[in-house]
C-alpha cells in the first residue's frame, strides 16, 4: 500500500515538472535566452582548449590597435593583449562572480525570509527592520560603501554585492512564507506535531522555490550589471584581470579611435544579462501559470 | 486623519531607520582594516604624531560612543574632515549637489515624458510592430550598462557629430546625454509600467462600459484607462529615484560632471572613509524623503488610499 502511494506521488511530481518544462518551451524569448546562455557558458567553461590564458595578457607592442581579423576575432588593445581572449576569460570571471553573488544572497535570503515569515513577531521585526535598513540604500552605493571598508578585491566585492543584494531575497521569501503560514496542510503538519524545522524544509522551502527562482534570475541579470559597474568605476575587479567591465574601462579612452575596443564588449554585457532576463520572463510564466489568467 | 499628521508620522517613522542606516554604515565603515592616523600622516611618522592625531580624530574612545559624537556633530551639519584633503565634507557635498540633483531631476523628467507616451503606444497598439518594437527596446534599455550606453552616445554625438558638449558642467547641453544615460534604465520601466497596467485596465469593465456608451477613443484611453493605470507608474517614482542614485557613480564617471557620484567614487578609491560616509548617510536620507513624497502624491491621486491606514 504504501509503494503504490509513493509511486502516484513521484508519478504527479513528475507531471508537473513536465508541464513547466512544456509551458517554458513554448516562450520563444526564453528558449533564445537558454541557448545564448548555454552556448556562452559552453565557451567560456571550454576556453583552455582553444584559447591559452597567455594571450589574456602577453603584451606586445608590435601588435597594438590591430583591427578585428581572422587571427584576433575582436582586434588587440593598447598593450597588444588579443581582446576575444580577454572577453572569454573575462566571461568567466563575470559569470562566476554573478552566480556566487545571487547563490549567496539566495542561501542567505531563503533562511532570513523563511524565519522572519515562518516565526513572525521579534524575530520577523529584527529581520525585516534590518533588510529595510539595507534596502534604503541603493544597491551600487551599499557595494560600494562595503568596497571601501573591506579593500578591494574579488572576495570582498562578491561580500559586498550579496549583501545588497540579501534584503530583496528574504523579503520575496518572506512575503510568500506569509502566504502559505496559515494555510491548511501547514495546519495539518503542525498537528501531526511535526517539528518545526521539518514542516519549513518539506512543506515550505518546495511551495516558495518557483518565485524565489524567478527573482534569483531576474536579480543575476543585475547583478552582473553591477559588477561590470564597479570594474568600470575601477573599484570592482583590478586590471590586468579581465572583466567585461574592467575591460570597458580600460579601453575607455580609446575608443574615440578604436570603436571596437568599447562595443564588443558591451554587447557581451548586454547580450547576457538580455539572455538571463528573458529566462526569468519565462519562468515566471512557466512556474506561475495564474498569474497570466 | 490629516495630511499634517500623516507627514508628520512619517517624517518621525523616517527617524529610526535614519539610525540604523547611519549605524550600519559607520560600524561597517570602522572596520576597515588599518589605523586611520598612520595612513594620514604616512608610515614614518612619529607616534608621539601619531597618537595626538587619533585623539584629536576621536579614535582612542570606544565606537558607540565615536557614533554618537559623530552623529551629533552630523545633525549640526558637521560631517568631519576629508582624511587626505583636510576639506570639509559637508560643504563640498553641498557644493556638488546641485549637479546630481539636476541631472536626476532631468533623467526622470526624461523618463516620464518619454517613457509614458511611448509605453500608451505600446499599449494602445498591443501585439502590433509598435508594441513589439517599444517592448525590445525596453529590454535592451534595461539589459545594457548604463555606462557603456553613455560612452556610446558620447563617442556619436559628441565626437562624431560634435552636436552636444562631451563633458563637464554649465549649460542643459551639458545635462542632456548624462540624464539620458542615467535615466535609461528607467525610462525603460516606465514604458513596461504604463504598458503593463494600461494594458490591464484597457481590458476592464468599465472601460467597455464606456466604450459602449460612445465615447471616443481617444477620450476612453485618456480619461478612464490611463487614472487607474498611471498609479503603478506613480508608486514606480521613488523606485526610480533610488535607481537614479545608484546611477550617479557611472554616469558622472563618464561625462567627467563633478557631483556626488564622482564623490563617493573618488572616497571609495582613496579610503577617504569621511566622504563615503557623509555620502551615503544623506543620500539614503533624500531616497526617503523622496519615497515619502511619492506617498503623498500617491495619496492626493487615489483617493481610495487613506492616509494613516
Amino acid at each position: 500500500m504504501k509503494k503504490q502511494i509513493t509511486e502516484k506521488n513521484t508519478c504527479k511530481k513528475s507531471s508537473q515538472l513536465k508541464m513547466i518544462v512544456k509551458r517554458f518551451g513554448k516562450n520563444r524569448l526564453s528558449i533564445i535566452g537558454m541557448v545564448i546562455i548555454l552556448i556562452l557558458v559552453a565557451a567560456i567553461a571550454l576556453a583552455p582548449l582553444y584559447c591559452s590564458y597567455d594571450k589574456v595578457i602577453q603584451q606586445s607592442l608590435s601588435q597594438r590597435f590591430l583591427s578585428p581579423s581572422a587571427e584576433h576575432f575582436f582586434g588587440t588593445d593598447q598593450y597588444g593583449r588579443d581582446l576575444f581572449a580577454r572577453i572569454v576569460y573575462g566571461g568567466r570571471i563575470s559569470l562566476f562572480c554573478g552566480l556566487v553573488t545571487i547563490g549567496i544572497a539566495f542561501v542567505a535570503g531563503m533562511v532570513l525570509g523563511c524565519a522572519a515569515g515562518f516565526f513572525g513577531g521579534m524575530t520577523d521585526t529584527i529581520i525585516m527592520r534590518f533588510c529595510d535598513v539595507l534596502m534604503a540604500i541603493p544597491g551600487l552605493l551599499l557595494a560600494m560603501a562595503i568596497v571601501s571598508a573591506l579593500g578591494q578585491g574579488i572576495g570582498n566585492m562578491l561580500i559586498a554585492l550579496s549583501i545588497s543584494q540579501i534584503p530583496r531575497e528574504a523579503r520575496t521569501a518572506r512575503s510568500c512564507v506569509m502566504t502559505l503560514r496559515n494555510q491548511e496542510y501547514i495546519e495539518a503538519a503542525k498537528t501531526c506535531g511535526t517539528s518545526r524545522f521539518r514542516i519549513i524544509w518539506r512543506h515550505i522551502v518546495p511551495n516558495i522555490l518557483g518565485p524565489m527562482i524567478i527573482d534569483v534570475m531576474m536579480g543575476l541579470g543585475s547583478t552582473i550589471l553591477r559588477i561590470a559597474s564597479l570594474g568600470f568605476l575601477g573599484i570592482g575587479i583590478a586590471s590586468p584581470t579581465p572583466e567585461w567591465g574592467t575591460i570597458i574601462s580600460e579601453n575607455q579612452i580609446n575608443i574615440r579611435y578604436y570603436p571596437y575596443l568599447g562595443i564588443i564588449p558591451g554587447l557581451f554585457i548586454m547580450i547576457t544579462v538580455l539572455s538571463f532576463n528573458f529566462i526569468g520572463d519565462g519562468l515566471r510564466d512557466a512556474l506561475d501559470p495564474k498569474m497570466k489568467n | 486623519m490629516s495630511m499634517v499628521k500623516y507627514i508628520l508620522k512619517r517624517l518621525l517613522m523616517l527617524i529610526p531607520v535614519m539610525v540604523g542606516i547611519s549605524l550600519f554604515i559607520y560600524l561597517v565603515l570602522s572596520l576597515a582594516p588599518g589605523d586611520p592616523a598612520r595612513m594620514i600622516l604616512g608610515m614614518d611618522a612619529l607616534p608621539e604624531d601619531i597618537e595626538a592625531l587619533r585623539e584629536e580624530l576621536g579614535l582612542n574612545k570606544p565606537l558607540l560612543i565615536r557614533y554618537g559624537l559623530y552623529m551629533w556633530d552630523a545633525l549640526h551639519g558637521d560631517f568631519g574632515t576629508s582624511w587626505y584633503q583636510r576639506f570639509d565634507v559637508a560643504s563640498e557635498f553641498f557644493h556638488r549637489l546641485p549637479n546630481t540633483f539636476w541631472l536626476a531631476f532631468i533623467a526622470n523628467a526624461f523618463s516620464i515624458i518619454i517613457g509614458i507616451p511611448v509605453g500608451i503606444i505600446a499599449a494602445v497598439r498591443h501585439n502590433k510592430p509598435a508594441d513589439y518594437v517599444v517592448t525590445f527596446f525596453s529590454l535592451l534599455l534595461c539589459s545594457a550598462p548604463g555606462f557603456w550606453l553613455g560612452m556610446l552616445a558620447q563617442l556619436l554625438f559628441c565626437i562624431r557629430l560634435g552636436w552636444l558638449p562631451s563633458s563637464g558642467v554649465g549649460s542643459f547641453a551639458h545635462f542632456i546625454l548624462p540624464a539620458l544615460t542615467m535615466g535609461g534604465g528607467i525610462i525603460a520601466i516606465n514604458m513596461r509600467t504604463t504598458r503593463t497596467w494600461l494594458l490591464d485596465s484597457i481590458r476592464s469593465d468599465y472601460v467597455r462600459t464606456a466604450r459602449a456608451k460612445g465615447a471616443r477613443e481617444g477620450r476612453v484611453i485618456v480619461h478612464h484607462a490611463m487614472r487607474n493605470s498611471m498609479l503603478p507608474v506613480i508608486t514606480g517614482l521613488g523606485m526610480n529615484f533610488a535607481a537614479c542614485m545608484a546611477g550617479t557613480a557611472v554616469t558622472e564617471t563618464v561625462f567627467a560632471i563633478p557631483g556626488i557620484g564622482s564623490f563617493i567614487t573618488t572616497g571609495v578609491k582613496t579610503k577617504d572613509i569621511p566622504i563615503v560616509l557623509c555620502s551615503v548617510i544623506i543620500i539614503a536620507l533624500m531616497v526617503g524623503l523622496v519615497n515619502l513624497i511619492v506617498d503623498i502624491i500617491y495619496a492626493v491621486v487615489d483617493p481610495r488610499v487613506k492616509l494613516g491606514s
